[in-house]
């Protein structure tokens, strides 16, 4: 039986060269260029699909959706629209916009992502290990799912095989001569079936744009922060393949993805990734590296917490894993994570923590609310500092309207500020250290930024606090006790960008 | 921040005024080592005192152990909330001692005993 497709858009060229191009598809095509006929349409007969244009006059796209969607809730839709914009995706997928096609399009590109939407019983499965790829390939009415990365035979992914699986979702781009990739991996325990959409929404549309993958990633970590009520970590792995250049540029953030590079010389190379997810705090420094990407070289992405927590603990040697993945196929890929776990000692319980240590409950809010932001910068080497806590006092009042509630945040905050002045300007040194207070949802965020030369994080040690020695040691306590009292903290650190604390505490509403 | 010392009974009171952060934790730190050298205990006033930092709990934790080995007690009154929970979570709580004021800090530390007492104990320990 044929599908049924309606089509609303006032740009009279563009509906009918998609009426004739989908009718070619052996789709039965409804067009109008009047969102309450489409209505009245859709009122009379069952569609599988609509497709509409965001702005039209009277009634806009979104509110033609939503009305349809009373009537027929599994009617899919499709938004197009030449103004593209975060908030109107969100909003999009509020309704349970499947997708939000940017003008000027492709028509096969559009037709790629209707045979998706069609071919979806649902929104991607959370309960598989990877979701469908974006690309599909239509031969006659014979639908046939291909995976973007095996077509453009530059990068394939590894499900790995312990079972606790986090979900995984990817997208491609093509502009022009370069490739732009998106991976992202959350938690399957996290029921939020719209948030890969939002994310590979975002990346599509944001990458046209030319932006850098350290820019993408930033963007979305934005919105996500703005637009997720609930923290959970998102690990995303964005590149960009300049195949003219021979040069890959890859942003990685987040934990549960492991990179490769495996070259056509059977050398691999292990891409640092960083550590920091997203999804925990917007205004976290997003880095970005260069990796020179030979023809027929293949970037492998291995989805396995517990292996990438291995292969940094040096659990699992590059040697032994070199030797599993230098071939290339998929298959030994796929394999290799159940490979490691028979060779892991204590791999079991490293899952059960992962269990345990799962985020759950999501909502996602449109992003109306009014952000409040606060910046301050204190000058280096301190003084009068009475009149800085004051400040903080100041700022942090009018939004934490709890004094302990809020004295748990100066002080905090007061650490973070120490911290820098000892760590990064010692011995009367001269600058700055920029805060920034801000709240998102009922969450108030802060982000203390040194500027100046980088703690070293990595071989920070937390103090036994059963032990009176280890609160008389001179570093440590700080730190701890920032940890104690707000409800996420994470530090960032490097030579090049100093060090920044980013700290989270939710304020009760009652309270506000 | 300002730190005015006192003497009463067997204790030296420090009164701060101010917060404990930054500035005058090196005052602190030196009136602790001025005290080794008596037995008198020292008792800490935070009813001016908002905020303590990390290196104030550390000093103190140094001191609290020092001033245990020459049979003296560090204890705090006047604590606010916040400073209590910092003790707490920090687990300082366990070494020092948190009184509501002057009063019961100076009563922990046992009965008074003056020179007329100790005269008349010695007599009766040993002139009967």
């Amino acid at each position: 039986m044929k599908k049924k497709i309606l089509l609303v858009d006032d740009e009279e060229t563009l509906r009918w060269a998609l009426h004739e191009a989908l009718s070619e598809e052996g789709f039965d095509i409804e067009n109008t260029n009047d969102s309450v006929k489409a209505l009245a349409f859709a009122r009379k007969t069952k569609y599988d699909l609509v497709i509409s244009d965001l702005k039209m006059p009277i009634m806009g796209g979104l509110q033609l959706i939503s009305e349809i969607k009373k009537q027929n809730p599994d009617t899919k839709a499709i938004i197009i629209t030449a103004y593209g914009s975060i908030e109107a995706v969100i909003e999009a997928m509020h309704l349970g916009v499947l997708d939000f096609i940017t003008k000027p399009f492709k028509i096969e590109h559009i037709k790629s992502v209707i045979y998706r939407v069609l071919n979806d019983s649902e929104i991607p499965d959370h309960n598989s290990n990877v979701s469908r790829g974006k690309g599909t390939e239509n031969k006659g009415s014979q639908i046939e799912n291909v995976d973007p990365y095996k077509q453009t035979n530059a990068c394939f992914i590894a499900k790995g095989g312990t079972g606790t699986a986090n979900q995984i979702f990817y997208d491609f781009v093509e502009m022009g001569k370069l490739k732009a990739f998106l991976f992202g991996s959350i938690s399957s325990e996290v029921d939020e079936k719209y948030l890969d959409i939002m994310i590979r929404t975002g990346f599509r549309y944001m990458s046209k744009t030319g932006k850098s993958p350290a820019v993408l990633l930033k963007e979305i970590n934005s919105y996500l922060c703005k637009n997720i009520v609930k923290r959970f970590p998102v690990t995303l792995f964005c590149a960009i393949l300049d195949e003219q250049k021979q040069t890959l540029h890859y942003s990685p953030h987040g934990e549960d993805i492991t990179c490769f590079l495996s070259l056509p010389n059977k050398e691999v190379k292990l891409l640092e990734s960083l550590p920091y997810p997203l999804n925990m705090f917007p205004g976290i420094a997003i880095s970005e590296s260069d990796v020179s990407f030979v023809p027929k070289s293949k970037l492998v992405l291995i989805r396995s917490s517990t292996l990438s927590k291995s292969l940094r603990n040096g659990m699992v040697t590059l040697g032994r894993f070199k030797d599993a993945i230098s071939d290339g196929s998929a298959k030994s890929c796929e394999d290799l994570a159940k490979d490691i776990k028979l060779q892991i000692e204590g791999l079991d319980e490293l899952i059960a923590e992962e269990k345990d240590g799962a985020v759950i409950v999501l909502n996602i809010e449109s992003g109306n609310e009014a952000l409040w932001e606060e910046e301050m910068t204190i000058a280096m080497p301190l003084s009068n500092y009475s009149e800085v806590l004051e400040q903080f006092e100041k700022r942090l009042s009018p939004v934490v309207v709890n004094d302990y509630r809020r004295r748990e945040i100066v002080t905090s905050v007061n650490e973070a500020v120490l911290n820098a002045a000892s760590f990064a300007y010692p011995e009367n040194k001269k600058g700055e250290v920029f805060l920034k207070f801000s709240k998102l949802g009922d969450e108030l965020i802060v982000e203390v930024s040194d500027r100046g030369c980088g703690f070293d994080i990595q071989n920070y040690v937390e103090p036994d606090v059963g032990l009176y020695r280890d609160l008389t040691k001179k570093s440590g306590r700080g730190i701890f006790i920032m940890k104690q009292l707000m409800d996420r903290v994470m530090i960032q650190s490097s030579k090049e960008m100093g060090t920044m604390v980013h700290m989270a505490k939710r304020v009760i509403c009652n309270e506000n | 921040m300002k730190i005015e010392k006192r003497e009463k009974e067997k204790a030296t009171i420090l009164s701060l005024t101010g917060d404990l952060v930054y500035e005058g934790i090196d005052e602190l730190e030196n009136q602790f080592k001025i005290s080794c050298d008596d037995t008198h205990h020292v008792i800490l006033d935070f009813a001016h005192t908002r905020y303590i930092s990390a290196k104030a709990l550390g000093i103190m934790a140094f001191y609290v152990k020092h001033f245990r080995d020459r049979q003296k007690g560090l204890k705090l009154i006047n604590v606010n909330e916040n400073i209590k929970n910092l003790l707490a979570i920090t687990g300082l709580l366990k070494l020092i001692e948190v009184f509501d004021d002057e009063d019961a800090a100076l009563a922990s530390l046992g009965p008074q005993v003056g020179k007329l007492e100790k005269m008349l104990l010695w007599s009766k320990e040993n002139l009967t």
